[in-house]
């Protein structure tokens, strides 16, 4: 009799186990990624205008750790900032940001590549603008000059992102569209979308604003990326 | 006596469970196996240069441990993403190329279902050629569930000398690469991790252009 007792109760807690832990898989609060509220205005022909900034040099996401693969990769840690050649004398670059929306509320990171042509041709630079709550929007445009990274010898810096880190190319001038192409009127295209983005197709300007010229030679500014989509299907 | 031996019952169940949770044979059915062909690009990297969350267990049941050198990302927005610059490096030909790698936890991420993945999100680019950007789905349930038989066993070994990465993403999504004016757009890709013993894991990359369309009657 006590053996069948101490059974049922062996059984009921047994039972009882399982069900806590099925139930502490189920409803454990798994991590979810914090949403501002999307700053999307709404165009006449039914599609989305929505504004990224990215404010330099501050929003730049240094990055630890070292590099060692040969003497045709550089890094400029202090920038967030990687170069590659090849032996052509062709550049690609990547640069890495903060994202924020037009409220100046940082929602994502934006990852810059150029790749440059050797010696004198405009560079090409991808966008992939990663918001984690709403999903990731790759860009593509023709720029209006070469902006990928290059050499520089000056405040003990060894590369630069020309026209972000260089006042020199601002001579006379406080604002510059970077973009200068494919679309018309100076706009690239938009490449991909995820998540949120899936399916959309449309068009971006970037723009660099200078807000303060530094004794060194760097600025400090902005870049306005502003886009206009609508769903492949619009 | 009676509540001992619901005691020791609710143990075992406990256990059981999470044995049975642990060897859940459900996240094999969305893990993506490797590419084939003649056409397949692999390339492999060290991921060396990281900052924002490690995607640890503890990281993915929300508390993620943010030690100094890991440069968290303290912004609310951020604090569950992972940005990564690296370089690539040709399997076959040792050709160089550059990445970005950014990682945030997905947002259907289930422990009943064995799913403790990241929504990946690529940007590739090769001196003088169009860039790439690709998106995929990472499931690390495999290689966290390893990890930790590995540490409660105590003997560090890891398990296996490959896991693959790669899964089915949110709505049954298949990584697809973007890539206008290049061979590889609306391609896919594949991904794995060789962790070392001892020593630094590697990390492997498949790219593969869309299959070409059946020639005309």
């Amino acid at each position: 009799m006590l053996a069948r007792t101490m059974a049922r109760y062996y059984i009921g807690g047994f039972i009882g186990g399982l069900l806590l832990a099925a139930l502490a898989a189920l409803l454990w609060p798994l991590p979810e990624h914090h949403r501002f509220r999307s700053l999307i205005d709404v165009l006449p022909n039914g599609g989305r205008a929505e504004t990224f900034v990215i404010r330099w040099p501050q929003d730049r996401l240094e990055l630890p750790g070292d590099f060692l693969v040969g003497d045709r990769v550089a890094r400029a840690a202090a920038l967030g900032l990687m170069v590659l050649e090849d032996e052509r004398d062709g550049r690609v670059s990547a640069e890495l940001f903060r994202l924020r929306d037009s409220a100046g509320n940082v929602i994502g990171v934006a990852a810059r590549m150029a790749i440059a042509p050797p010696a004198g041709a405009r560079s090409t630079t991808d966008w992939l603008l990663v918001i984690p709550s709403r999903g990731s929007l790759a860009l593509r445009q023709l720029d209006s000059r070469d902006l990928a990274a290059r050499r520089i010898s000056r405040g003990g810096a060894s590369w630069a992102s020309p026209a972000l880190d260089d006042s020199r190319v601002w001579a006379g001038r406080s604002r510059m569209t970077a973009s200068a192409g494919p679309v018309a009127g100076m706009r690239g295209s938009v490449l991909h979308g995820n998540g949120e983005f899936r399916g959309m197709t449309g068009r971006h300007t970037e723009t660099w604003t200078v807000d303060e010229r530094l004794p060194d030679g760097f600025a400090r500014g902005r870049i306005l990326i502003e886009t206009e989509m609508q769903r492949s299907s619009e | 006596m009676r509540w001992i031996a619901a005691f020791a019952g609710l143990l075992t169940g406990l256990v059981i469970a999470v044995v049975a949770l642990l060897l859940n044979p459900v996240p094999h059915r969305g893990l993506l196996q490797p590419l084939s062909g003649d056409d397949v690009l692999t390339l492999r990297y060290q991921q060396v240069n990281s900052r924002g969350f490690d995607p640890s267990l503890p990281a993915f049941l929300g508390r993620p441990p943010y030690p100094e050198d890991r440069m968290p990302l303290p912004d609310p927005a951020l604090r569950h993403l992972r940005t990564t610059m690296l370089v690539l490096t040709g399997r076959e030909d040792g050709r160089l190329g550059l990445a970005v790698r950014t990682s945030a936890l997905a947002r259907d991420n289930s422990l009943l279902q064995g799913r403790l993945a990241t929504e990946e999100h690529w940007l590739l680019g090769w001196p003088g050629e169009p860039g790439m950007v690709a998106t995929a789905s990472s499931n690390h349930w495999f290689m966290l569930r390893d990890e930790l038989w590995s540490r409660l066993h105590g003997s560090g070994v890891v398990l296996y000398p490959r896991y693959l990465l790669s899964s089915l993403g949110s709505g049954r999504t298949l990584p697809e690469i973007a890539a206008a004016g290049s061979p590889f757009a609306g391609g896919t890709l594949r991904e794995w991790v060789e962790p070392g013993q001892g020593r630094a894991s590697h990390w492997v990359i498949q790219l593969q252009p869309p299959a070409p369309p059946p020639p005309a009657p």
